[in-house]
């Protein structure tokens, strides 16, 4: 029966997620990915490669397959074309990756505190039937410290303000000890003192070695703070540096007619991206 | 007044009924934080409705027997509750369709049964609305086993549940075998519908899994203690409701549920009231 070979299936402790983390290899690598909906494709035979310790911005139009893609790099979401490989290896086999979810989302009225939700990191590692253990409690105090949250640790979620929500996820992908972490639009709603606390944090992760992958539709900051900038639209249409990835052409590739583009004496341009919520970004 | 306090337990089956009531009342309570949490609360009626054919089966071929009564109704519970996934996901339907037409079908079924007996009516009405002055020693003793391993079971899968609860993605990345947790969380809610049938019966099944959580989840935004305040509610509502249908003369599971609701618009009156005061004297 089904279920039988389900719980034979299921690995009961991490032992079984120890993958090889095979440094010589890109820590993700995606060939001719493709994730098909009842209504269409999602991602559409979409290769690339992330290397260990970049930051990379994900852009494009709403609709263009950003979470689906953190959803299968995750490896919650199966490919239904190509493949996905985590140093080499399949998703599932890694616990090393973190999905930070976006705010809207998630249900801030769910009674944990701050405290409670860092430690869900944990549970992977403590494993079932465990309670966690000092080391455990003592890697929570230290990702709550990182991200300046120790004196808020035992408040209820929804009393945080949108930055100190988005700094408590990271606090839990670092509770995780996670090497690769995916943010979803981690910036949208967030005020411009709160965005740029998010973006310090995120360069001192990045001077740790890891490795983060930022859905965003705020072009700008994506060619400011950003090594190397994926343009996505269902299909890949440019990877590479902000310079060599936002011009003309590939824009109107992603976005159609949803951009305006004015060119400027210099040959500066100014992008509006008007089709999105979260809009305001120019 | 004190004298009106002890009167009822001058009788055994008060006494039975009493403790019956805590004991289940503070199960549903704890298992209904869940409940409320991922928002079941239609998939727990409709589970404590799918029942009753369970319960007309064993009670035709079991001549009255509470032992049969009890399998009968677990394995249907349990069978209802695991199946009804794959059901909605082979009928390609929405899960609250699946499980209206499932659940609805399988009442009416139920109701049939029993109404092949000549003392329908009375045997319908203890299978609906409970029979809490009926509990023997047996089925006290049955009730605690069950509910005890239910709450062992909630305590020691406590962080997995939590988690699925509030992020099953994260559950995802973690690898934990979230179809399997799933399940066991919808036994678990199946057991302690069984368990809880004789107090207030299948038709009000689902205010005792979700009324003295909702209750709690406005006194606390902590989670366990929303347990402990749910299970308190479920307990005092359990007494206050048996003391009410002994002295009204009403019906026990009908007065055990009234009190849980009066309980929850007491509480969120006074809640709404304190907000009112806080934002006045903050103002």
């Amino acid at each position: 029966m089904a279920l039988i070979r389900e719980i034979r299936q299921a690995r009961w402790s991490l032992n079984g997620y120890r993958a090889a983390h095979d440094s010589g290899q890109p820590i993700v690598r995606a060939v001719d990915l493709s994730v098909r909906y009842e209504s269409g494709y999602a991602l559409d035979r979409v290769s690339f490669e992330v290397y260990k310790g970049e930051r990379l911005a994900v852009v494009g139009p709403n609709g263009a397959g950003k979470s689906t893609l953190f959803k299968v790099i995750a490896g919650i979401l199966p490919p239904t074309g190509g493949r996905i490989e985590i140093y080499g290896g399949a998703p599932g086999e890694h616990i090393c990756v973190a999905y930070v979810p976006q705010r809207s989302v998630v249900d801030w009225r769910f009674p944990v505190t701050v405290y409670d939700v860092v430690m869900m990191g944990r549970v992977g590692r403590i494993g079932l039937l465990r309670r966690p253990r000092r080391e455990d409690h003592e890697k929570v105090r230290q990702a709550l410290e990182r991200v300046g949250l120790s004196d808020l640790a035992m408040r209820q979620i929804a009393q945080l303000s949108g930055g100190q929500q988005q700094r408590m996820f990271l606090a839990r992908a670092l509770a995780q000890e996670a090497e690769l972490m995916l943010l979803d639009e981690p910036f949208t709603g967030l005020d411009l003192p709160a965005q740029n606390e998010i973006l310090a944090l995120l360069e001192q992760l990045q001077g740790e070695g890891i490795t983060i992958m930022v859905s965003l539709h705020d072009l700008n900051l994506a060619a400011q703070q950003f090594t190397r900038i994926l343009l996505l639209n269902r299909t890949l249409i440019a990877l590479g540096t902000p310079q060599d990835v936002l011009n003309t052409q590939t824009l109107l590739a992603a976005y159609g007619g949803h951009l305006h583009i004015l060119s400027e004496p210099s040959g500066n341009l100014v992008l509006g991206d008007t089709c999105c919520e979260g809009g305001g970004d120019v | 007044m004190f004298e009106m306090l002890l009167q009822p337990f001058q009788y055994a089956f008060m006494v039975r009924g009493m403790l019956a009531a805590v004991l289940v009342g503070m199960v549903c309570a704890v298992v209904g934080t869940f409940v409320v949490l991922r928002g079941m609360a239609f998939f727990g009626d409709a589970l404590a409705h799918t029942i009753l054919p369970g319960l007309a089966v064993g009670y035709l071929v079991g001549g009255g027997s509470r032992e049969a009564l009890f399998w009968w109704a677990l394995g249907t519970a349990v069978v209802s509750a695991v199946s009804i996934g794959t059901v909605s996901r082979k009928l390609r339907l929405k899960e609250d369709t699946a499980i209206g037409i499932i659940f609805a079908g399988m009442f009416a079924l139920g109701v049939a049964l029993i109404s092949s007996v000549r003392s329908y009516s009375v045997d319908l009405a203890h299978f609906l609305f409970g029979d809490i002055l009926a509990v023997r020693e047996s089925d006290l003793v049955r009730s605690a086993v069950f509910g005890g391993l239910v709450l062992v079971l909630i305590y020691a899968f406590y962080k997995e549940f939590t988690l699925l609860s509030f992020d099953p993605i994260l559950a995802a990345t973690l690898r934990l075998p979230a179809h399997l947790l799933d399940l066991l969380l919808v036994v678990l809610i199946a057991i302690t519908i069984v368990v809880s049938l004789q107090t207030v019966g299948v038709a009000l099944m689902v205010a005792m899994l979700i009324t003295p959580a909702a209750t709690a989840s406005l006194i606390t935004r902590r989670l366990p203690l929303m347990m402990f305040w749910a299970a308190v509610m479920a307990a005092l509502s359990g007494i206050v409701g048996l003391y009410l249908s002994y002295y009204l003369n009403i019906a026990s599971g009908a007065a055990i549920v009234l009190t849980c609701t009066v309980g929850f618009m007491l509480v969120s009156v006074g809640r709404s009231l304190r907000e009112r005061v806080f934002r006045v004297t903050t103002a």
